[in-house]
């Protein structure tokens, strides 16, 4: 059995939601693809009525690639940017998702290690470098969402600006934060950040006739989460989640391109990977052979170097799978882990879902089965079953799904520095969220001022070895002899799985503000100036947008009347023919300019000039199908 | 101090579906902060009545039993000190030892889960003779201390055996190289 998942195309409008803030979409913001989904209103309120709908690009695409190429500085979004991928290297961000909410040094020896684009190296939240100006992974992400967004206003008719936004689930408290920061800077009102496997597990579960525990085995393009899941009665109950947030579709294509690199040196003298464009360009072959391996039972991997120069080798889907069969054995610990956790045996399951788009892959598919003892179950579409969870989730909060309700946990355990460098765990991982701890402190030496915090993430014992999120300074309100002060620290973290503190001087009963230092993220101020900025840049954006709407509509008549050339000369007068020629060499002048209103004057002097031809040319087209009778 | 947790887990989730800030992100913000305290406060509970060990403790707490005599298994502790003094001399004496202190740690476990197990239907039977004759208040419920101690003092060798189980995950991950 399959989801039943209706698409809609962009000129589609939907039923109204005006009566009610507006529809909350939901969105599933991809290292490789993003999409987003809504549930329509219908007149029965049968939550299985209630079914999600994939939204589509005004290209007719439900998946939009999470790419941004920075054309002029002017960002560009998904298909068109993934064009210059390999074109203008240099100038594109992709699997951006990869590097939010992280420091350069957590990229060492990863997928992303080395980008064709410029990662700048240095403390805290990674910046990456576009032609003059720096970019956190925040602005790009928030660049893909504001495409989404548009995508959604122009499907629906009205605007969008409430979302459900997922991450995957072993994403830590910075990652969280830097997606719930970059859907702030889209524009959006991020009502819930939402798990990606839980995401899917809602759409897997939406017929109610599938109950029982699943386990959701998520490989994306560059994250894998596995959860465990307990589906009752519209209750969606997560007992466990583990993962690998640095793992995923990304590692396969560099395995492949690798391999290449080797050969290419071998053969050629030549190092890929140093210069950006065959960076690029071997990373997308690589995912194209990947893609085709899918399929197939081999595929020719050409690669072309330069003018004269092309690398060429067939994969066997044997060789792939060895090749690539120890990166994948890297889900079968955190499958265990979670399974550990949940308390719960393989048998027990009832079904495996697979989710995400490397899933496809008959290897993944097996290595799956082998740790699960089990076939799993490939039923849903792996690309959009989150985005249509999260559509779902996003009706649940709307009110209008009452039948349903996720109760979901934090992937990791979460502490707090203490003496000798140690984590003091506060909240065990896979605690059901929302959650509280509280911790009362105290000073070490007479009237000593202050206070620190130091707070952590992660399973292990010393501090380094865990992700540190934040650090605060807790004052005390008077100077007093050591150990008399408390001041309790209220860690909660809510139903998106995001730490808030707060803190109160249990002496006086007061409550104590207090400024956390994100360690890898932006501050609250910094998010605030950077919307502002991004205000004051969204009249000149809109602007561009239709710039490059003017441009293609007018390569669209450019390309036609070109065509038609050949046509006018036995057609019609030499006259209208030379007139033909200026109008294109006209509009083709104007093109390389940025005048958008120059533009539209050439394409419709062009479209005059031609008019005599079209007449003509679809005479013709009635003469012949009516001689042909 | 048996508990059906089926019943228990049908009723976190009635109170769930009413309580859970899902239900309220269209609420004032005061009613979304409550929302959140109170569900909260409901995984907290669920959390403890759910682990039989948790809920032991808990139920000693409102008994006001205080914790005392950490009656640690001695061979076993003698055992684990030996492995960790091992883990800087040869890799195969190490690992044998290893192998040794993991066959006794888990027959440890089991017969004290056995005790724990026949301590608390003690305990049961007690507190169901207890209703029996008509004692409802917890303070005519509890003529058990010398149980109640007892069980104080099971609780204590469960905290250690925990805490040992984690010590002997974290050595295996990290090897000898962190001694």
């Amino acid at each position: 059995m399959s989801l039943k998942l209706t698409t809609l195309n962009s000129t589609f409008s939907g039923p109204s939601d005006q009566q009610d803030a507006g529809p909350i979409v939901g969105i599933d913001l991809g290292t490789t693809n993003s999409l987003v989904a809504y549930v329509p209103n219908v007149a029965k309120d049968d939550s299985t009525h209630r079914q999600p709908v994939i939204i589509r690009s005004p290209e007719g695409k439900s998946l939009v690639p999470s790419v941004v190429s920075f054309v002029h500085g002017k960002p560009v979004v998904g298909q068109e940017a993934k064009r210059h991928k390999v074109r203008d290297a240099e100038h594109t961000v992709f699997s951006v998702k990869r590097l939010l909410g992280r420091g350069f040094d957590d990229l060492k020896g990863t997928a992303n290690g080395k980008m064709p684009y410029r990662i700048i190296p240095g403390e805290g939240i990674i910046r990456i470098e576009v032609g003059d100006r720096v970019y956190t992974a925040i602005e790009i992400s928030a660049a893909i969402l504001r495409e989404l967004k548009l995508n959604a206003e122009s499907a629906l008719g009205v605007p969008v600006s409430r979302a459900v936004i997922t991450v995957p689930a072993y994403f830590n408290d910075s990652q969280r934060q830097a997606t719930r920061a970059a859907g702030r800077l889209a524009g959006f009102d991020v009502l819930r950040i939402l798990n990606e496997p839980t995401a899917a597990s809602l759409a897997y579960g939406l017929d109610r006739k599938r109950q029982g525990l699943i386990a959701v085995f998520d490989l994306g393009g560059g994250t894998f989460d596995v959860s465990i899941l307990k589906l009752h009665d519209g209750i969606f109950e997560v007992l466990a989640t583990n993962g690998d947030s640095l793992l995923g579709g990304d590692d396969l294509d560099l395995a492949i391109a690798r391999t290449a690199a080797v050969e290419i040196q071998e053969q050629f003298g030549i190092d890929p990977f140093a210069d950006r464009q065959l960076h690029a360009g071997l990373l997308e072959t690589a995912e194209n052979t990947k893609i085709t391996l899918a399929d197939e039972s081999k595929a020719v991997l050409e690669f072309r170097i330069d003018s004269e120069r092309i690398y060429r080798r067939t994969w066997t889907i044997a060789e792939f799978e060895k090749l690539v069969r120890p990166v994948l054995e890297r889900t079968r610990q955190p499958c265990l882990n979670a399974l550990k956790d949940a308390q719960i045996e393989p048998s027990e399951l009832s079904d495996v879902v697979l989710v995400g788009g490397p899933t496809r892959l008959k290897i993944v598919q097996k290595v799956a089965s082998e740790i699960f003892s089990r076939e799993p179950n490939t039923s849903v579409h792996p690309d959009e079953v989150v985005a249509a969870g999260a559509a779902i989730q996003a009706d649940i909060l709307t009110g209008k799904n009452k039948d349903f309700l996720l109760l979901d946990v934090v992937p990791l355990s979460l502490g707090i520095e203490t003496y000798g460098g140690l984590m003091s765990p506060l909240i065990p991982r896979n605690t059901r969220i929302p959650t509280v701890a509280r911790e009362t402190f105290t000073t070490f030496a007479d009237n000593q001022n202050a206070v620190d915090i130091h707070v952590l993430q992660g399973e292990r014992e010393r501090v380094g070895d865990n992700r540190s999120l934040a650090r605060f300074k807790l004052k005390p309100l008077q100077r007093l002899p050591a150990g008399l002060p408390r001041i309790e620290v209220t860690f909660l973290i809510d139903a998106d799985g995001i730490l808030q503190v707060a803190a109160k001087d249990l002496k006086t009963g007061n409550e104590q503000s207090i400024e956390v230092r994100p360690s890898y993220g932006l501050t609250d101020a910094e998010v605030e100036k950077m919307l502002l900025a991004s205000l004051e840049n969204a009249e000149s954006d809109i602007a561009y947008r239709r710039l490059i709407d003017v441009k293609n509509d007018a390569q669209t008549v450019l390309h036609a009347a070109e065509k038609r050339l050949p046509d006018a000369e036995r057609l019609v007068s030499a006259q209208d023919t030379a007139a033909i020629r200026e109008a294109i060499e006209e509009l083709k002048k104007s093109l390389e300019g940025t005048d958008s209103a120059a533009i539209r004057r050439a394409s419709n002097r062009l479209n005059q000039a031609t008019l005599r031809l079209a007449e003509l040319l679809f005479k013709g087209v009635i003469e012949t199908t009516t001689e042909g009778k | 101090m048996r508990l059906n947790v089926t019943d228990l887990e049908k009723r976190f989730y009635e109170i769930s579906r009413t309580l859970h800030p899902d239900r309220f992100t269209t609420a004032a913000a005061e009613d979304r902060l409550a929302s959140v305290e109170r569900m909260t406060l409901l995984n907290e509970g669920y959390r403890t009545l759910k682990d039989s060990f948790a809920r032991l403790r808990y139920f000693l707490e409102l008994a006001g039993v205080s914790r005392s005599g950490r009656a640690v298994p001695s061979a076993l502790a003698e055992l684990w000190f030996e492995v960790q003094e091992s883990m800087s001399e040869h890799a195969e004496s190490a690992a044998a030892k290893l192998a040794s202190f993991e066959e006794l740690f888990a027959s440890t476990s089991r017969s004290h889960a056995r005790d724990v197990e026949a301590l608390e239907r003690e305990i049961d039977a007690a507190l169901e003779k207890a209703e029996a004759a008509g004692l409802t208040h917890s303070s005519d419920v509890l003529p058990l201390p010398e149980l109640l101690r007892k069980l104080s003092e099971w609780i204590q060798v469960e905290i250690y055996l925990r805490s040992l189980a984690r010590d002997v995950q974290r050595l295996k991950a990290e090897g000898p190289q962190c001694r």
